[in-house]
């Protein structure tokens, strides 16, 4: 039976020094098909996975397996059927864009209509004879992801590819991701820091904190996750006497820089305590969702 | 071997417009283009070396004499350099690692692309040193010397010249494999260079591989065949830097 899994790794550890592990038994299941957001703030280990996952590092312990197969044993077989972008992009300036595009169309022996083929699904096809050290940062990552699509790729391995791109280009990036994934099947595994950025598209999603992952699961796991954790701020005229109605209502209150927060709860609920509050005579000046930001999350998967 | 020739002609086009292509054209006509402007300036061509000896062996010899200790050495430094540089300088190293293909592939087809420039180097060098004998007969001696243009002594010379290139080639392939910039392996060479010109009259001086053009030009005797020695050293540097690149702990 074939693996569900595009990417499986266990066990996965690495050191940079004897005193400094800075990835602590990785566990990644990434499904075939899947656009899997691969998130933790800087440092905590996102780059060097991936550059365990591709053989840019070298393995210290665990096993990484792409479609069932062992990258050792199958590294060729597998790095035919992956396109990756770590990191800043790699681009040889002095060259055109479709001169770029030729280097890795050498490598990979794919026909030269593919060239076209993927300026045009990046949109640089106007800049194919252009330099690309006139480029700007936006059409380095493009072309990059370019080059990653050339021979095909059934995966796509993309370090923060959004990294230095406006919002525009950003929403550019994550339509064509999720472009990829749905016409073309692609299997994505993207890194950010930034779980706005990549929520709107990931159907998975990993976190991984201080080298060790501390959540993975589908987006809809991670969004009752964040929902449990978000809260309701109360500012009003009279906060102590507000802090008793609400309690009294059997909701568990707390008092934080002047404001009340309580647990998240449904509309109806939220309207009910603010009829209390106004019946009591207290002037409510706002109510507002705080929802859960990675940071929080991050805190509350780390002290769990 | 169908992969190491699309190897080859990937990394062939990564030197287009690079500056180690620049470099390959500019070293090969440069001392020939002084010999045209002096032979210009002095109103004469190749035929006033007189006939004691081929004057195309005379003006080839004089042309590698102002080649051959410095500038050679020098110019496969900075090419060899040049060329392994590409990569880090535009931060490639990690996508050509997670190419499909041998990780030897990539190696041999880097090293093959210097030769291949080194080649094309001394392919300018020979057409500039043809021109710059070929000019001024025409413009001054009335035609091309009488004696014939001795090709098997061209090939001869070349191919030594060649062969004392390769340890150069060698070792600094290495360094900028295993040094990610581009001033310290050209620091070494430059250093080792000097050392060696400081040295050359030294009897052992041609364990330094930097000696081997100077030497091959002087046709000084010496207790082993140079060739071989350069052959020999050519091909242990090559093992050992694929060794090491291969074992480096951080790829690209």
């Amino acid at each position: 039976m074939q693996s569900p899994y595009a990417i499986e790794t266990s066990n996965l550890n690495y050191y940079f020094s004897k005193q400094e592990q800075v990835l602590k038994n990785i566990q990644l299941h990434v499904p075939v098909g899947a656009i899997y957001g691969f998130l933790g703030p800087n440092g905590a280990g996102k780059t060097t996975t991936l550059r365990l996952l591709l053989g840019l590092l070298k393995k210290q312990c665990g096993s990484v397996k792409f479609f069932d197969k062992h990258f050792e044993e199958h590294r060729i077989d597998i790095l035919k059927n992956t396109g990756s972008l770590i990191e800043a992009p790699s681009l040889y300036h002095h060259l055109t864009a479709v001169e770029n595009l030729k280097v890795w169309q050498h490598i990979y022996q794919c026909p030269m209509a593919r060239l076209n083929e993927v300026l045009q699904l990046v949109k640089l096809t106007h800049t194919a004879n252009k330099k690309v050290s006139q480029f700007s940062l936006g059409m380095k990552q493009r072309l990059s992801i370019a080059i990653a699509l050339m021979h095909q790729p059934r995966l796509l391995i993309l370090d923060e590819p959004s990294n230095g791109l406006d919002p525009a280009g950003i929403a550019e990036m994550r339509d064509l991701l999720i472009q990829l994934n749905k016409q073309q099947g692609i299997t994505i595994l993207i890194s950010s820091h930034l779980l706005s950025e990549i929520e709107k598209m990931v159907s998975h999603i990993g976190i991984i904190h201080h080298g060790a992952m501390v959540f993975e699961g589908t987006a809809q796991q991670l969004q009752l996750k964040q929902q449990a954790g978000s809260v309701v701020v109360f500012q009003t005229s009279q906060t102590q006497v507000a802090l008793r109605v609400i309690e009294a209502c059997g909701c568990s209150a707390q008092l934080k820089e002047g404001r009340i927060t309580v647990p998240q709860m449904e509309n109806q609920k939220l309207a009910l305590l603010n009829k209390q509050l106004v019946e009591a005579g207290i002037d409510v000046f706002e109510i507002s969702q705080q929802k859960n930001d990675l940071e929080s999350i991050f805190i509350d998967l780390t002290k769990a | 071997m169908k992969e190491y020739i699309n190897s080859i002609r990937s990394e062939y086009l990564k030197t287009k417009r690079s500056a180690a292509m620049w470099l390959c054209v500019a070293g090969g006509f440069f001392i020939p283009l002084i010999y045209l402007i002096g032979f210009i300036k002095m109103g004469h061509g190749i035929k006033s070396y007189g006939t004691i000896i081929n004057p195309w062996e005379k003006h080839f010899m004089l042309c590698w004499q102002n080649m051959a200790l410095f500038l050679l050495p020098m110019g496969i430094i900075l090419a060899a350099s040049l060329i392994t540089q590409i990569e880090y300088k535009n931060n490639a190293w990690k996508q050509l690692h997670v190419a499909p293909q041998k990780p030897i592939t990539t190696y041999l087809a880097k090293l093959s692309v210097i030769l291949y420039m080194t080649l094309k180097f001394f392919v300018f060098f020979n057409v500039g040193i043809f021109i710059s004998a070929m000019v001024p007969a025409f413009m001054f001696d009335g035609g091309l010397p009488e004696s014939g243009i001795p090709w098997l002594f061209f090939l001869k010379v070349n191919t030594k010249f060649f062969i004392s290139c390769l340890p150069v080639i060698a070792t600094h392939y290495v360094l900028s494999l295993m040094i990610g910039n581009f001033i310290a392996p050209l620091g070494f060479g430059l250093a080792i260079l000097i050392g060696t010109l400081i040295g050359f009259r030294w009897e052992y001086i041609y364990f330094s591989p930097y000696s081997f053009s100077g030497l091959v030009m002087q046709q000084r005797h010496l207790p082993i065949n140079l060739y071989l020695l350069g052959l020999l050293y050519f091909l242990v540097l090559v093992v050992a830097g694929y060794y090491l690149h291969q074992n480096k702990k951080q790829k690209g």
